[in-house]
């Protein structure tokens, strides 16, 4: 028996892809016959690591085909071209109307995505979604399939790398280093941390603010974004790394002292998951899958006013006894994403939708 | 927000409290003051200035189509039109030439530049004007206070 993946594209250290990675090994140890199949293969990859969607045939009845869902593709409305079970893992999409004002293609690509996910309601057996947020917004959107919630897998190891020792060695220099990573995206309302941060700069210059992420697509907000940091006097305090290296990633979560994020839609929040590894306190707006990640540790905000985000950050980073009770609470909850524990639910939600139960 | 050695509403409170008796607020400049290139469904600038710069000859005449019969009236229809129409479009493509070298050079000179400048500092401007109606405020809150202890 086959139990395939496919998606449209395969990248090199995307989530959605590492996802994948990771799901074939797990499938393969099974015992089942397993492939991803993807219309675009990163060159990056090892070879062999997946096999082009053209050349995904023969799939029988009882066959499991896996489809990743995260973006506006064709491919979506081809699946019920495959005659055997349908699974849908759902990594969330982000709503159109935060792209809109900068980028028309990003703008109708997603709203392409959403389409996708509406066509695909009567077309899949069977749903993994990431989060609990992402399984509320298919049942809003009508789908009447079993739904169970499987986060996607991270490997702590790939944390335990050497970070780039130019950049820790330039940010530990004694100063507060905030910072936020994930890719400059409207949805992510980086200007929210800025607007936070400047309030904070007045209670302690000695500080700066790291945007650790690249902004390819999205160059009319990283624009606006610089423009805004100028503007209210934050110059140099204000750092967009861009498209960094991964151990230069890493650098910048050992050299951090906090992690703040005013993001207002994430399917699940995966730095979150990182800070809590790094030992890195998280100050967090509570929206989308934010509260649920945090799963009760870090400090979940219910407003983004900037005034009372700058106080709360000022005292995570001069109450000591505070910052420790934090981390210790994210310690314990980053066991919740521990590999083992992910695959074994993985494992047993996919065993079971095989088996019928 | 409940954990086990601290009291983590206790502490939200006394920063809320904090935040009172300091007088904190917020006056900064606005996220939705800050100008922006506005992506165009057609693309960037860069791509509208090379369409204009390729796309500013007009051609006075089109390929005609239709069945034999409609090509041939349409053909005298533009025998007779034509000592209208040609030297309406050929001035046409005077004006077009001349304003696409013109908004080539405004955009290949240090007028981009400037008006990065200027916007600069309108914003400086804004977020000047907002810490100085914070600081009249403040000067007033300071001068009833010192009265009323004087009075």
């Amino acid at each position: 028996m086959r139990v395939v993946q496919l998606l449209p594209t395969l990248s090199f250290g995307d989530g959605v892809g590492n996802d994948a990675i990771a799901l074939k090994e797990i499938i393969g140890k099974m015992g089942y016959s397993t492939e991803i199949y993807a219309e675009n293969i990163d060159k990056r990859l090892p070879e062999g690591t997946a096999v082009k969607a053209d050349r995904l045939r023969d799939l029988k009845k009882e066959d499991v085909l896996i489809y990743h869902k995260s973006t506006g593709t064709d491919l979506s409305f081809k699946i019920d071209n495959y005659k055997c079970r349908r699974v849908m893992i759902y990594h969330n999409i982000t709503p159109p109307e935060f792209f809109r004002p900068y980028s028309p293609s990003a703008a109708q690509l997603t709203e392409y995505g959403y389409k996708g996910v509406e066509y695909l309601r009567d077309k899949v057996d069977y749903v993994l979604a990431v989060s609990e947020y992402n399984k509320s917004e298919l049942i809003r959107m009508g789908y009447t399939c079993p739904i169970d919630i499987s986060p996607s897998l991270t490997r702590f190891e790939d944390y335990e790398q050497e970070p780039d020792a130019a950049t820790v060695k330039k940010y530990s220099d004694g100063k507060k280093n905030i910072i936020f990573v994930g890719r400059i995206a409207p949805n992510k309302r980086q200007e929210n941390v800025i607007r936070a941060y400047c309030c904070y700069r007045k209670l302690n210059p000695d500080s700066r603010l790291i945007l650790v992420g690249s902004s390819s697509g999205m160059e009319n907000y990283s624009e606006r974004l610089a423009k805004y940091a100028g503007a209210l006097g934050l110059g140099d305090d204000v750092i967009f790394t861009g498209h960094i290296k991964f151990s230069e990633i890493l650098a910048y979560y050992h050299t951090a002292d906090a992690f703040l994020c005013m993001s207002e839609h994430e399917g699940l929040c995966v730095p979150l998951v990182e800070s809590m590894y790094f030992g890195v306190p998280i100050i967090a707006y509570n929206t989308s899958a934010i509260g649920e990640t945090l799963g009760g540790s870090g400090i979940l905000l219910d407003d983004n006013d900037p005034v009372f985000t700058a106080a709360v950050l000022d005292r995570l980073l001069t109450d000591d006894k505070l910052r420790e009770s934090i981390i210790e609470g994210q310690r314990r909850r980053l066991e919740y994403f521990s590999y083992e524990r992910l695959k074994d639910i993985f494992e047993t939600k996919l065993k079971a939708f095989i088996e019928g139960k | 927000m409940e954990n086990e050695t601290i009291n983590i509403e206790k502490i939200m409170e006394e920063i809320r409290q904090g935040i009172k008796e300091q007088g904190l607020t917020a006056d900064m400049l606005s996220f939705e003051d800050v100008p922006y290139r506005k992506s165009a469904i057609g693309g960037s600038v860069s791509e509208a200035l090379d369409y204009i710069s390729t796309h500013y000859y007009i051609q006075p005449y089109k390929e005609l189509k239709g069945n034999p019969v409609k090509v041939f009236v349409k053909k005298v229809l533009r025998k007779l039109m034509k000592f209208y129409v040609e030297p309406a479009v050929f001035e046409q493509n005077d004006f077009n030439a001349n304003a696409v070298t013109v908004i080539k050079s405004l955009a290949g000179s240090k007028s981009a530049d400037m008006s990065s400048k200027v916007e600069a500092m309108e914003l400086a401007h804004k977020e000047l004007i907002i810490r100085l109606d914070k600081l009249e405020r403040e000067n007033a809150e300071l001068r009833r206070a010192l009265a009323k202890e004087r009075g």
